[in-house]
This record gives structure tokens, C-alpha cells and sequence, in this order.
């Protein structure tokens, strides 16, 4: 196990490289130059006195201290060994470490994954169930339907829709508009800010987890499906046990396998965070810092927001392999060809 | 199987209520402090030293942090006498003499000289110091010294004479020397070697005091952010408060019982949030950034204890020509191509009428300065018609203006450039839509902002739509407006050039008889208009909401508006819970 | 950034992986099968196909929304379709196209002519009257009304949110097409090439798909649009160069399945070509599979351009698109129609091409044959 761990790692490594490379080269190459950001011109207007003579001396001055003026492929191999050693650089627009930037929101943000994956995964599962269970019937039909559609729903498109309706003066305003937490919410007794928190993510969580449980009910659906039709279920309802039993005992376990190893998928995608759902509910999260990073062509917190998604990326394949490898004994037995 | 010990309920739940109670504690909680202004900042500030910062939150909050020589008068606009008197001009103009008070002290009880004038002025031109922004303003000025070693008087010397220097110095933060700069490594550093990266590079002291002058630290930490103003920097939670609080020591004492005790910038990203916040009280004054929620939300807002205001702050939007592209060359077809602007809706539609259509780039709230005898030009499709036929332009069949240039048939088509903001979009497409109706093809290119900070000062584009902050200190229309400035990547984008217009400049520029030098500018004025190289469109109102229960607020004319050192605060505040 | 790329997309590429396990139809039941002689395998699928009632419901929306896209102009526009006027008979949206070939041309006085506000004989008018771009202050942010002629409102500047619907279909489907279209095709190639010549080429095709799976794609796409500024081809090329995995896979492993037939060994000892066994044997029948994924591109790529209309990033400024029209919703929220309508347009899109991929699918599949 640790040797298929291990072997799998060090394939990662060059797809890294050739990761990190391709993005570092096709953000570098950008027209637009971060540097200007630097010698006077705050956003949408400029100041009629700012001077431009000495401009390009002060750019060229930020171009050598940022390492811009170098061949592109130095100015990687000076990041990637920087990066080797755990120096990922500060932001160009702070001057701050671009980890603390990046470590402050994973909170945030993980407050709404693990609500995302907890809710897909209890809701998506019994439907499934239910449907493969009574296959063919009113249920699952209208199940059917009913995922499908939201399977199909645009994510940005509903969460306009929430804050338009339900968010809003004018229509019904269950919800607080957007962010976090109220204002002033830091002077209330905890159970009050706990609530308070809770009605401010009631919908992006919701507005992000719809889709997926909608896969992956038809997931467990189809899994369980597939589990059902196999003798040893024929003959366990032969030996008379409950149709409850049969169900929940023996198929459940089996089916769930593929269930579980998507687990490895979802994970990482929930960490990075999503820029839309983040961006609408304006959630300060993993997922708007990338965002802003691009705009602001921080070339350092792009190139770290990039390896922390491959990297986490990588990190769920591994554990879907190791899992499956674990959980069904088929694989387990037989012989790995990786 | 272990599958099914992983779903227990009983598991799930522990892991729920635990992860749970995690995450919400990590939001501490603290009282609201008793006798204090909250205002709300759109975006954090990045660095709160006044000579390496360089976005708007830092600008306001260091104003009530650090002090300059002179003041502008809030109303007047005047240059007034605030830590030194005015300065004496030499008879060449080459240099400027400051008397300081004797009085002036930092926040933590230390005096403040004219050493530490003179430090700060280093500190400004070092050239390794990310303030290239502010360091531009100091081009002319050569150097700073001490008159006579008497510690008050401090004379700076100019490499030509520019009689505007006088705002450049009466304007900049003077920092404490003693925690700035405790090793004097500043002492060590000559304005010669200042002058460029060449000569600097033989000093290896410049380059040790900019480091430490760039480092994150000296821009955050309460103990280097010291300055001889009204308020000192008491916390910075990052991402989400500054507070800064009265300074009790502050030299000009008379103030000080009447100021609150706490100022406090709350960032708060959204703006929906941030008026339910003003509602709650928990903002007691902010900018109201969407006209959407000004108009429609607080139609009522003494329902929840509210104010507006609306002062002008000193900007304006305008629309501009490349004069390096054939078809705008013509100064009566850039005239025709504002007479199909139709201002006056735009701003009634759009704008919530909360602009005023404007003639000219002198701040029109300036009526010294202001040329008032341009006429406005109202939205004429025929006449625009009638004046782009004069000019040659005849539609083809296509329905487009064509005019054969230099043997070559051009159809007037082109393209506006414009980064990417909503209301800015709106406009252009309404323009767009006038230029069709009379042959004009129009497109928009909306580009990040900045690519198209790139783009226009390579002088890559057609047309586009911008705006200017104006400063309430006199216009120097060089930078935008001389000849010499559409090179390389200088301001003038549209690459304006007029004899006419250059010498009018130049004469301004080295006038220091005011009123000869205000005769001058309307000169100028009414030539700009009567070229176009802008159509210059309106300055817009800025929108404020405040806290009823304030007293003595103020809106002022200038950017940023209100003053809020002069707001008082009653003293019952404190007793104030929230609504909750 | 990471979620974009949506988990089903690596959930299928996952499945992908269990289907070159063995767990899709054999080749046996593949081939051999209850059919008429005369039916040859596609008709037997289409035949398959129109039996299911939802998948036929997908692709009658498909072409509808098609049709609509090509005939956009004469569906919503400020000039009539026929007009007669003083004296004469014009077809102005005709002509317009004429005119924009170079082939014909307008009299003086009709160029740029406001037909609406002209008095005419007789006319006959598309149902709507009103071009996306038109401005009109002075109907700025007018929710829906049938008698206004605005049967779905306005935007803050007076255009017609159901013209911008239609001809913005235009955009969005043209990028569904070619994006998918990108997507498909890499993908065969590479995933023949891979599955027909194993060895190297295969290991090394197969590790380049592993880069492209770890690319969280979305945030790839966001950074080559607003870096490198929105162009219609840009957002195409993008997502296409981001979405071939799961064809390359497939087609991977169907061609896997197929080169160890009999038929290839005989073509190869006929002594043909590899490149002509490859196109003009294997991939036909390994087509089938990348057909139903082609179908899921479509709508996948549909989502992800109007995704960045939305965030900002879409086509040309001045161009309408379903995104652009719901981003404009988010800074009016008073102006409910601005988020309706072209979420809608978007949801129904979607809809039918997925449905049509499953039918697709479903139709495929010889288990679920009678």
C-alpha cells in the first residue's frame, strides 16, 4: 500500500511541473502590466497632478524587484524554488505572505463545504435508495424528474434568483442579503451569532450543494441498481429475509463503494471554493481571493491558489484509489494494475 | 464493515455539533464602544504609512493621523497656514522658507521640527520606497534643509521655479523621525544622491531605509504608525477594522474635548450588508455606493434615523478622441461627435439626476478658476448631422458615414474602450446607439482594468470613456494637456496637440501673479473647448447617508467629503444598545 | 476555482475508468442482437431513440432553439419583414442582408430610416419590435407588459430583454457548437491514437489527460478571458481545450475494445494504413459513446459562457447574451425580470441537450432494447 502511495506520488510530481508551468506562462504572457498598478492610478479615476516622467523609471524599478524583467523561464525556475522550499512570495498588492492570505479564508470557506457535503451525502443517498429500491414507480419517476431539473438549474442563475426574491425589501426577505454575518453581530451572545451565521450561509450552501446531490442521487440510484440484479441479492431474498433487510444490509454496503470514492472528488473542489457562489453571496472565501488575484494579476497568490487546488486535487484522487482499494474487496484480491 | 460505523448517526452528529461550534467561535466578539463614530470603508486599507500607501481608505484615514505644513481650506480652497505659516517665495522662486510653530508635537509627546520635515522629504524621494506614485509630485523639488541650524525654519530648494510647489510642500505627511527613522539612517543619505537610480546606487543606505520602510510592518503596526494629528492608531484587525482614537496630547488643544473619542473605519466588502448595517446603527456614516440603494431603498430614511447628503466631490467623466486616428483629427467633427451625447437624460436617467453637465476641466465649484462663459452643448442630432456633412462625411450605401481621406475611402467606424463597470457600459451603449442613428458605427471593448491602463497610455485605443479627480488645489493642465505629454506614456492619451494650448500652459505654469495667471487659465479653457479634444461630460454628486443623531455634520466640497473630526458625537451614545 | 470543475466531471471520468474495467456491454452484445437485416445499426438507434418521449421533447427544443437562433432577425427586429410605403413594397430585413453582402443597396433617403414611426400602407412586423441593442431611456427598467410591446421588460437602459433573449441564442449556441465541437474532437483523436497504438504513445496521451484532469479548468478559462481579454473565439477555444478528457477516455477505451476484432486484424494484413484503419474503421464504431458525451459538452460549454457573461468576462461589450442580461439583475434586484427570463433560457437549453444525451444514451445501450 504505502509503496502504491508513494509510486503515485512521484508521478504527481511532474504533472505538477507541467501544471504549474503552463499557468505560469500563460499569466505572464497576459498583456497588462502589474507594475502600473504601482506608480499611481487608483481605480476608475485618475488624479489630474499624477506625474509620468519618472514612471518608467519607478516601473522598471518594480519590473527588477519583482523579477519581471527576466526570461520567463528563469523567473519560473526562480519561483518553483521557492516554492520547493515553502516560500510561495508575498502578494504585489500588500506586500503580505501569500500563504497567510490564502490560510486566513480556508475557514470560511470550509464552513460551507462541509455543510455542502454533509447535506449532499444525507439527502442524496436515501433518495437513491428509495428509488432504486421501488425502481419504475410514481417515486422514482418523479424523483427522476425532479433531479434532473435540478441537476440542470445554473448555479449563479438560482443564487441571482434567491437574492432577487428571497433577500430582497421588495419581494420576501427571509434571508440577509449577503456576507457573512451582520454588522455589529460580534456584541451578541454566541447563540445569537451562531443563528445569525447560520441564516447568512442558508443560501450559498444551499445554492451549492443542489447540483451535486442531484448527480449523486442518480449515482447511488444507478450503483444500487446494478447491486440489486446480482444473484447473492436473488438469494438472500430466497432465503426469506426481509425485502427491508435485503436492502439495507446486503445491497447498501456494496453499492455505496463508488458512492464513498467520490467522496475523494468532491472534497478537494469544496476546499477550493467556488468563485461564483462566493462571489454572488460575496462570502470572503478561498474561491473570491483566486478571483481577485486574477484581476489584480497578483502573479504570487494566482500561482498559489493554483498548486493548493492540484495539490488537494491530487490528494482526493489518492485517497479515491486507496479507498476503493480498501473498501471493495474485489480489488482488494485482485491485482493492481495502478 | 466499516462503511456502515461511518454513517452512524450518532457519529455524524458529534462530528456536526463540534465542527460547528468551532467554526462560529472563531468569530470573538467586543462590545461598542461609548463615544464613537463608526464609519464604513468599502475595501480595507492596504498600508496605512502616508508615504508608501497608496489607496483611497489609507489616504482618508491618514488624514486624521498625520498633519501637513499648510492646509486647503475646506470652503474657500485657499492655501492656509496650518503646522508652519505660509511660506516666503526667494525672489528667483527657486526656493521656499517655512516658519514652524514652536508648539507641534507627536502623539506619543515628542516635538516635531523641522528634522523631521526634512526626514520625511528623504524618505518621499528615496528611490527604493514603493511610492512611486507620490514620489512623482517631487520631481522639481532638489532638497530640504535647515536655515541658520535653527530646528523651526526649513527651506526647500527647487530645480526650476513652479510656483504650484507651493501645495506639493505645504501638502505632505511629515513623519516622526524618532520612530521612523531611530538609527538615523536618513542622516546618512544626501539629496544628491536622491536624484536617480544610478547616483543612489553608490549609498547602500538608501536602499536599507526603503526596505524597511516597504515592510508590512511599518505600515500596520500601531507603534510606527505615529503622527502629530487629532487621532492616533489604536488596533487594526485586518480585513476588519482600523480604530483609531482620540489623541489626548493632540498641540492643538483647543479642539480636543469636542472630537469622539473613537473613529472607527468598519470594512464591510458588500454593499447590501453595509446598509442593513447603517439601518442597525452599526455604521453610523457611509458612502452609499449603488444609486439603486440610495434612491429606492432609502427613499425614507428618517424611518430609521437617517440623513443623506449629497456633496460634490471634485471629479468628472468625459469621453475622448484619439487624435492619432484619421477620423478625429478634425476638431468639428469631434464638436458634432458632442452634440450626440445627450447629457442632460443620461444624467436624468441613469445618474438619478445626481450630476451637473460640465464645460470644462476646471473643478466648476471653483469659481475663481472656473471659465463660466462656455455654453453648455445640448444633445443635437441634426445639428451633429449638418456638422459631420460640413466636414465631409456622406453616408454610403451601407448607412455608414464614409469620406475618402487621403485617397483612401474610411467609413467612420470605431471602437470604444472601457474597463469593466456597469454604469460606464450604460453610458457608452447610450452613445453608441446616437452615433448609429446618424451613421456612426460604434463598438465597446470592455477590457480589465488593467489592460486598459495599458492600452490607453500606449495611446492602443479609439475611443474611450474616463474620468479625472480633480485636487482642490489649482489645476495644472501640463500633465493632461501638453504636447509634450503624448509621448511615451504620458497623460495627454488622446495626443492633443496645440500650439495655441501649449503656450498658454507654459505661460501659467511660471505665472506667480494669481491674477494673471487666472486670466490665463480661462484663456486656456475657452480654447479647450472650442477644440473638443473631450467631450467633457458631467461631474457626478457623491451620495452619503449619516446617523441623525450626530451633530455638526459637515459635507464639504472636496474629496474625501465630510470631515469627521468635526462630528460630535452625543455623549447618550454610549448608552445605546443595538436595536437587537 | 475547484468546484467549477463540477465533480461530475472527474465522477465521470471515474466511470470511465470502471468501464474500461469491464462493466459496460460486451462486444458481443454490442454486434449481435434481435434486428431486421435490412437495419443498420444507426436506424436501429434513431428507431430506439424516438421511442423515448422525453429524449424526442429534448430534440425538438434543440432544433426549435436552433431555428430560432437562425431566423433571430426576422423574430425581433425594428424593421418590418414587408412594408409598402408610398407606392412602393420593400422586404427591409431581407434587404438588410442583401445589403450587408454588398449585393444590393438602399435609396438615400432610406438609409438609417426609422420604419416604426413612419406612417405605411401596409406592413407585416415581426412579433417583436425591437432590436437587443435599441436604447431607450425612456423606457429604462419597465418591468414586462404586453401592451408596452416589451413582453419581458426592459434593462436599466431600455432594451428589450426578449429580443436580447433571441439573438443572444445566437452566441450561445455557436459556442455550445464549436466549444463542444473542440472538446469532441481532441478527444477522438487523442484517445484513438492512445488506445490504437498503446505502448508510449498511449503513456503518454494518458499522463497528458492526468494534467488536464488536475487543471481546476474554470479557473484556467477565468484567467485566459480576463487576462487576455473576452473575444468570442478565446471562450470557445478555452473551453474546448479544457473539456476533452472524458472524450479522449472514451474513445480510448472503445477503440481498446475494438482493435483486438477480427475485422482489424484483417484490415491490417490487407496491409492498409494504420492512419486509414483508425478513421475509417475503428472510429466509426467507437464514435457512438462520444456521441452522447458531444451532447453533454454542448450544454456543459452553454453553462460555462454564459457563466462568464455573467462573472463579466463574456463576448464583446455590445453584444447581448443570456449571461450578460442575468448579470445585470444582480445590480438592479428591484428589476425581477432581469433574472427570470434569461436564467430560464439558460435552464431550457441545458435541459434539452441533456436530455437529448441521455436519450442518446439510453438508445445506445443494447440492454434496453426489446
Amino acid at each position: 500500500m504505502t509503496e502504491y502511495v508513494v509510486k503515485r506520488l512521484l508521478i504527481f510530481i511532474p504533472t505538477l511541473l507541467a501544471i504549474t508551468f503552463i499557468t505560469f506562462l500563460i499569466s505572464h504572457l497576459a498583456p497588462g502590466d502589474p507594475t502600473e498598478l504601482k506608480v499611481g492610478v487608483s481605480q476608475e479615476s485618475m488624479r489630474t497632478d499624477a506625474k509620468s516622467n519618472l514612471n518608467q523609471e519607478a516601473k522598471n524599478y518594480y519590473k527588477q524587484k519583482w523579477g519581471l524583467d527576466k526570461p520567463i523561464y528563469t523567473q519560473y525556475a526562480i519561483w518553483l524554488w521557492n516554492m520547493v522550499r515553502g516560500d510561495f512570495g508575498t502578494s504585489f498588492v500588500d506586500n503580505r505572505p501569500v500563504l497567510d492570505k490564502i490560510v486566513e479564508r480556508i475557514p470560511t470557506t470550509l464552513s460551507i463545504s462541509i455543510f455542502v457535503i454533509f447535506l449532499e451525502y444525507i439527502i442524496a443517498i436515501p433518495i437513491g435508495i428509495f428509488s432504486a429500491a421501488r425502481q419504475y414507480s410514481f417515486w422514482d419517476r418523479a424523483s427522476t424528474v425532479i433531479l434532473f431539473v435540478l441537476y440542470s438549474l445554473p448555479s449563479f442563475w438560482i443564487a441571482t434568483m434567491c437574492i432577487v426574491f428571497l433577500a430582497n425589501v421588495e419581494y420576501l426577505k427571509i434571508f440577509p442579503t449577503s456576507g457573512l454575518s451582520t454588522l455589529g453581530s460580534e456584541t451578541w451572545p454566541f447563540i445569537e451569532r451562531a443563528w445569525d451565521r447560520i441564516q447568512h450561509l442558508i443560501l450559498p450552501i444551499a445554492c451549492y450543494a443542489y447540483a451535486s446531490f442531484a448527480f449523486l442521487s442518480r449515482q447511488m440510484r444507478g450503483s444500487m441498481l446494478e447491486v440489486i440484479r446480482q444473484d447473492y441479492i436473488r438469494t438472500a431474498r430466497a432465503k426469506g429475509l426481509t425485502e427491508k433487510t435485503v436492502i439495507l444490509k446486503h445491497a447498501l454496503r456494496n453499492s455505496l463503494i463508488p458512492i464513498i470514492t467520490l467522496l475523494g472528488t468532491i472534497l478537494p473542489a469544496l476546499v477550493g471554493g467556488s468563485v461564483i457562489i462566493e462571489t454572488i453571496f460575496s462570502i470572503p472565501g478561498v474561491g473570491q481571493l483566486a478571483f481577485q488575484a486574477i484581476i489584480a494579476r497578483d502573479y504570487p497568490l494566482i500561482m498559489a491558489e493554483l498548486v493548493m487546488s492540484a495539490l488537494l486535487t491530487v490528494f482526493g484522487l489518492l485517497v479515491v484509489d486507496i479507498l476503493y482499494a480498501y473498501v471493495d474487496p474485489r480489488i482488494a484480491f485482485s491485482k493492481k494494475t495502478g | 464493515m466499516k462503511t456502515s460505523k461511518l454513517f452512524s448517526t450518532r457519529f455524524l452528529f458529534l462530528a456536526l455539533t463540534s465542527i460547528t461550534i468551532v467554526l462560529f467561535l472563531s468569530s470573538c466578539g467586543s462590545k461598542r464602544l461609548e463615544d464613537s463614530l463608526i464609519i464604513r470603508e468599502m475595501a480595507d486599507a492596504e498600508k496605512l504609512n502616508p508615504t508608501v500607501s497608496n489607496d483611497a481608505s489609507a489616504s482618508e484615514i491618514d488624514s486624521y493621523i498625520y498633519e501637513t505644513l499648510s492646509y486647503v481650506d475646506n470652503v474657500t480652497y485657499d492655501l492656509i497656514p496650518y503646522v508652519a505659516e505660509l511660506p516666503t517665495e526667494s525672489p528667483n522662486h527657486l526656493s521656499y522658507t517655512y516658519n514652524l510653530r514652536k508648539n507641534v508635537k507627536f502623539s506619543d509627546g515628542h516635538e516635531l521640527t523641522g528634522e523631521d520635515v526634512i526626514f520625511s522629504l528623504k524618505a518621499i524621494k528615496n528611490l527604493y520606497a514603493d511610492d512611486a506614485a507620490l514620489r512623482n509630485y517631487f520631481e522639481m523639488i532638489k532638497s530640504a534643509e535647515l536655515v541658520n541650524g535653527d530646528k523651526y525654519t526649513v527651506k526647500f530648494n527647487l530645480t526650476k521655479p513652479y510656483w504650484r510647489s507651493m501645495y506639493t510642500l505645504g501638502l505632505f505627511a511629515i513623519m516622526p523621525k524618532h520612530i521612523l527613522d531611530p538609527e538615523g539612517l536618513n542622516d546618512k543619505i544626501k539629496f544628491e544622491e536622491l536624484e536617480n537610480y544610478e547616483t543612489a546606487k553608490g549609498n547602500p543606505n538608501i536602499q536599507k531605509y526603503a526596505d524597511f520602510l516597504n515592510s508590512p510592518d511599518v505600515s500596520r503596526n500601531p507603534k510606527y504608525v505615529i503622527g502629530s494629528g487629532p487621532y492616533k492608531l489604536q488596533d487594526w484587525k485586518t480585513g476588519q477594522e482600523i480604530r483609531l482614537v482620540r489623541n489626548d496630547n493632540y498641540w492643538y488643544s483647543a479642539t480636543i474635548p469636542e472630537n469622539p473619542k473613537f473613529i472607527i473605519f468598519k470594512t464591510v466588502n458588500d454593499n447590501s450588508a453595509a446598509l442593513v448595517g447603517a439601518k442597525n446603527k452599526d455604521v453610523d456614516a457611509m458612502f452609499v455606493i449603488p444609486p439603486a440603494d440610495f434612491y429606492k431603498n432609502l427613499e425614507n430614511p428618517d424611518q430609521f434615523a437617517l440623513a443623506k447628503a449629497k456633496p460634490v466631490e471634485p471629479t468628472y467623466s468625459y469621453l475622448t478622441y484619439n487624435e492619432k486616428n484619421i477620423l478625429f483629427q478634425d476638431k468639428k467633427v469631434r464638436m458634432a461627435l458632442a452634440y450626440l451625447v445627450d447629457r442632460n437624460t443620461i444624467i436624468e436617467k441613469i445618474l438619478y439626476n445626481d450630476a451637473t453637465p460640465i464645460q470644462s476641466h476646471i473643478f466648476y465649484k471653483n469659481t475663481k478658476y472656473l471659465n463660466d462663459q462656455l455654453p453648455p452643448i445640448p444633445y443635437d442630432p441634426e445639428k451633429a448631422k449638418k456638422m459631420l456633412s460640413e466636414a465631409g462625411w456622406k453616408m454610403n450605401d451601407q448607412g455608414v458615414l464614409e469620406k475618402v481621406i487621403d485617397g483612401k475611402k474610411t467609413e467612420f467606424k470605431f471602437t470604444f474602450l472601457s474597463n469593466n463597470n456597469s454604469v460606464r457600459k450604460q453610458i457608452i451603449l447610450v452613445v453608441i446607439d446616437a452615433m448609429k442613428k446618424v451613421g456612426i458605427q460604434a463598438g465597446l471593448q470592455d477590457l480589465e482594468w488593467s489592460v486598459y491602463l495599458d492600452k490607453t497610455k500606449k495611446h492602443e485605443f479609439d475611443a474611450t470613456y474616463a474620468s479625472w479627480q480633480l485636487s482642490v488645489t489649482p489645476e495644472d493642465p501640463y500633465q493632461i494637456w501638453h504636447s509634450s505629454q503624448a509621448e511615451g506614456q504620458g497623460s495627454n492619451i488622446e495626443s492633443f496637440i496645440n500650439k495655441t494650448s501649449d503656450s498658454l500652459i507654459e505661460a501659467y505654469r511660471v505665472e506667480s501673479d494669481e491674477a494673471k495667471r487666472i486670466e490665463l487659465l480661462k484663456k486656456w479653457q475657452q480654447l479647450i473647448y472650442d477644440e473638443q479634444p473631450y467631450t467633457f461630460l458631467w461631474s457626478a454628486k457623491s451620495r452619503y447617508i449619516y446617523d441623525t443623531r450626530i451633530n455638526n455634520v459637515k459635507w464639504y466640497d472636496k474629496a474625501p467629503s465630510p470631515q469627521y473630526n468635526e462630528w460630535q458625537v452625543p455623549k447618550l451614545l454610549g448608552a445605546v444598545q443595538n436595536p437587537k | 476555482m475547484g468546484a467549477e470543475k463540477t465533480s461530475e466531471k472527474i465522477a465521470e471520468d471515474l466511470k470511465d475508468k470502471l468501464a474500461e474495467d469491464n462493466q459496460s456491454p460486451s462486444e458481443e452484445e454490442l454486434f449481435t442482437q434481435k434486428r431486421d437485416v435490412s437495419q443498420s445499426y444507426w436506424s436501429l438507434v434513431k428507431h430506439q431513440y424516438k421511442k423515448n418521449k422525453t429524449a424526442l421533447f429534448g430534440f425538438y427544443t434543440v432544433i426549435v432553439l436552433i431555428v430560432m437562433a437562425l431566423t433571430a432577425d426576422f423574430i425581433a427586429n425594428n424593421e418590418p419583414i414587408y412594408a409598402k410605403y408610398n407606392g412602393t413594397t420593400y422586404f427591409p430585413v431581407f434587404k438588410e442582408y442583401l445589403v450587408g453582402l454588398g449585393l444590393s443597396k438602399w435609396p438615400a433617403e432610406l438609409l438609417n430610416f426609422d420604419w416604426k414611426s413612419t406612417p405605411l400602407e401596409s406592413s407585416l412586423w415581426p412579433p417583436i419590435r425591437y432590436k437587443p441593442s435599441d436604447v431607450d431611456l425612456y423606457n429604462s427598467s419597465a418591468a414586462p407588459s404586453a401592451s408596452s410591446g416589451h413582453f419581458l421588460g426592459t434593462d436599466a437602459i431600455g432594451r428589450d430583454v426578449l429580443s436580447g433573449l433571441i439573438h443572444g441564442s445566437r452566441v450561445s449556441l455557436s459556442v455550445g457548437f464549436v466549444a463542444a465541437g473542440i472538446s469532441v474532437l481532441i478527444g477522438l483523436v487523442l484517445g484513438a491514437f492512445a488506445g490504437f497504438y498503446g505502448g508510449t504513445v498511449d503513456i503518454i496521451i494518458m499522463r497528458f489527460v492526468e494534467i488536464m484532469i488536475l487543471f481546476p479548468s474554470f479557473f484556467l478559462i477565468i484567467t485566459i478571458v480576463a487576462l487576455y481579454g473576452s473575444s468570442i473565439w478565446f471562450i470557445m477555444i478555452a473551453i474546448g481545450l479544457t473539456s476533452w478528457t472524458g472524450n479522449a477516455r472514451l474513445t480510448r477505451g472503445e477503440v481498446l475494445k475494438v482493435r483486438n476484432m477480427d475485422y482489424v486484424s484483417a484490415a491490417t494484413s490487407l496491409g492498409l494504413t494504420n492512419k486509414r484503419i483508425i478513421f475509417r474503421h475503428v472510429l466509426p464504431n467507437a464514435i457512438a459513446p462520444v456521441l452522447v458525451s458531444g451532447a453533454f459538452d454542448v450544454a456543459g460549454a452553454i453553462l460555462i459562457e454564459a457563466a462568464l457573461s455573467f462573472l463579466g468576462f463574456g463576448v464583446a461589450a455590445t453584444t447581448v447574451t443570456w449571461g450578460s442580461v442575468l448579470s445585470e439583475a444582480r445590480g438592479a434586484t428591484e428589476s425581477w425580470w432581469l433574472a427570470v427570463f434569461p436564467g430560464f433560457m439558460i435552464f431550457i437549453t441545458v435541459v434539452a441537450y441533456n436530455l437529448v444525451g441521455e436519450g442518446l444514451r439510453d438508445a445506445l445501450d443494447p440492454r434496453l432494447r426489446d
